[in-house]
């Protein structure tokens, strides 16, 4: 088993990385079925759990979600972009 | 076998891939601008020199925050990809596994295994890749790194995974190959463009991993390809002498310590007929690499779970050829039309060491 690497020189802040990308995921994933849920309410005035986990986007759809998945990044790293070196 | 994601793995996956694609496309150049930055005032307190090593450029880098935080993500990334790919599958992990162990009906090709094979230290000790329980140690290895591959690397590797494999098959000469051997094949990624760039050729691969194998043989037969999976040491193969016309390797050698690459190349030399050519497709060495670049192609060796990647890269490869009793030793570079993207080692195409028996 590798001993996990670090980054920092104190590892709690890769500790603390790693829950901050956890917590992320938790929350694109559920903008990602809000958005399912959406777009079937409207749809179809109805959900179950099946469909939602059955859900294949359309290739435009897809197209919206990847851009919508880079906005996401941008928001959640835009602490880069500034003045740090 | 096929695994279809349910919407909450492909959400997740999804998450994973656009952290990794911001690490690539919007974080390395950022952080390349500032590194400018650095090295001009590097240069401004060492008479007007540039860092010309990679040591001198980790030492700039290894002082901004924005690297720490680049190789972080990248890191955290990456660990949590593997994870969430072992959660989306342990749901179905008994189904999974019995089919990995069910005998293919109608097969073209074949599996063994080797309950009784001895994994070397070298290789039991790493989570390559960080993939917990590495290669070896889960019944669903192979599915879980056929899953993580083409987003770890942001399906640079094309269709089916096999970009590297096509390169490799694009620079070995015409001519009949009665049978050709892939070693450390892993899953077959590289495998099958080679087969299919060789018709009528008899395909062998060989590999440490049981659950590699298996896996890898299930995927052959779902793409409809012949090939003969088992489970081998490189180092000292079952095979007899003199039995192949081709023995190749894609992306392998730096998961082997030096002495283990010797023996194997030793071991290539045995197995392969007079005449036979062997060809192993790798990444170039530092020394034809930017040394910015070969820094941060350097990380892998402590941060990613690649221990012999830095001896790997330093290595003098063709010597290790002529060593063996190789003849007509030589390193052609293989272009992929993807390998620039996203990939830390800048735009360099691949190198592949060819020599013949």
């Amino acid at each position: 088993m590798t001993k996990r690497p670090n980054q920092f020189d104190d590892p709690a802040i890769d500790t603390l990385l790693s829950i901050v990308l956890s917590l992320g995921n938790e929350v694109y994933v559920l903008r990602d079925r809000m958005r399912i849920i959406e777009k079937m309410l409207e749809a179809k005035g109805t959900i179950s759990r099946t469909d939602i986990e059955a859900y294949k986007p359309t290739p435009e759809e897809e197209g919206e979600i990847r851009k919508d998945n880079d906005a996401f990044m941008a928001r959640l790293f835009r602490v880069f972009e500034g003045n740090l070196e | 076998m096929q695994i279809e994601p349910d919407r909450t793995s492909q959400a997740t996956f999804d998450y994973i891939e656009g952290l990794k694609r911001y690490v690539a496309e919007k974080f390395m150049p950022r952080l390349r601008a500032a590194y400018e930055t650095h090295e001009q005032r590097y240069a401004q307190t060492h008479n007007g020199e540039k860092p010309a090593t990679m040591e001198q450029v980790g030492e700039i880098m290894r002082s901004m925050m924005l690297y720490r935080y680049n190789r972080a993500v990248q890191q955290a990334s990456q660990e949590l990809m593997w994870r969430v790919i072992y959660e989306s599958l342990e749901p179905r992990r008994a189904e999974l596994a019995e089919e990995l162990d069910r005998p293919t009906e109608n097969a073209l090709g074949s599996v063994e295994t080797d309950p009784d094979l001895e994994l070397p230290k070298y290789y039991t000790v790493v989570d390559f890749h960080l993939q917990p329980r590495s290669y070896h140690g889960d019944e669903l290895a192979g599915v879980v790194y056929d899953i993580g591959v083409p987003i770890y690397v942001l399906r640079r590797n094309g269709p089916d995974s096999g970009e590297s494999g096509r390169a490799l098959a694009s620079v070995i000469p015409p001519g009949q190959y009665e049978k050709i051997l892939d070693m450390g094949c892993g899953v077959g990624q590289k495998t099958i463009p080679i087969a299919d760039a060789l018709p009528g050729s008899v395909v062998h691969a060989i590999d440490l991993s049981a659950p590699m194998i298996k896996y890898a043989h299930k995927r052959a037969e779902r793409m409809g390809r012949r090939i003969h999976f088992s489970q081998q040491n490189v180092e000292r193969t079952k095979f007899h002498d003199n039995t192949f016309d081709l023995i190749f390797s894609t992306i392998l050698l730096h998961e082997l310590p030096p002495g283990a690459i010797r023996n194997m190349i030793a071991e290539v030399y045995r197995v392969l007929k007079p005449g036979g050519l062997t060809a192993h497709l790798n990444l170039p060495p530092y020394s034809q690499v930017a040394p910015y670049n070969a820094f941060l192609m350097d990380w892998e060796t402590h941060n990613n779970g690649e221990p012999y990647w830095h001896a790997f890269h330093e290595l003098d490869l063709p010597g290790i050829f002529r060593e063996a009793g190789f003849k007509n030793i030589r390193e052609v570079t293989a272009e992929s039309k993807n390998s620039g993207r996203g990939a830390y080692s800048g735009k360099s195409p691949y190198l592949v060491t060819m020599a013949e028996k």
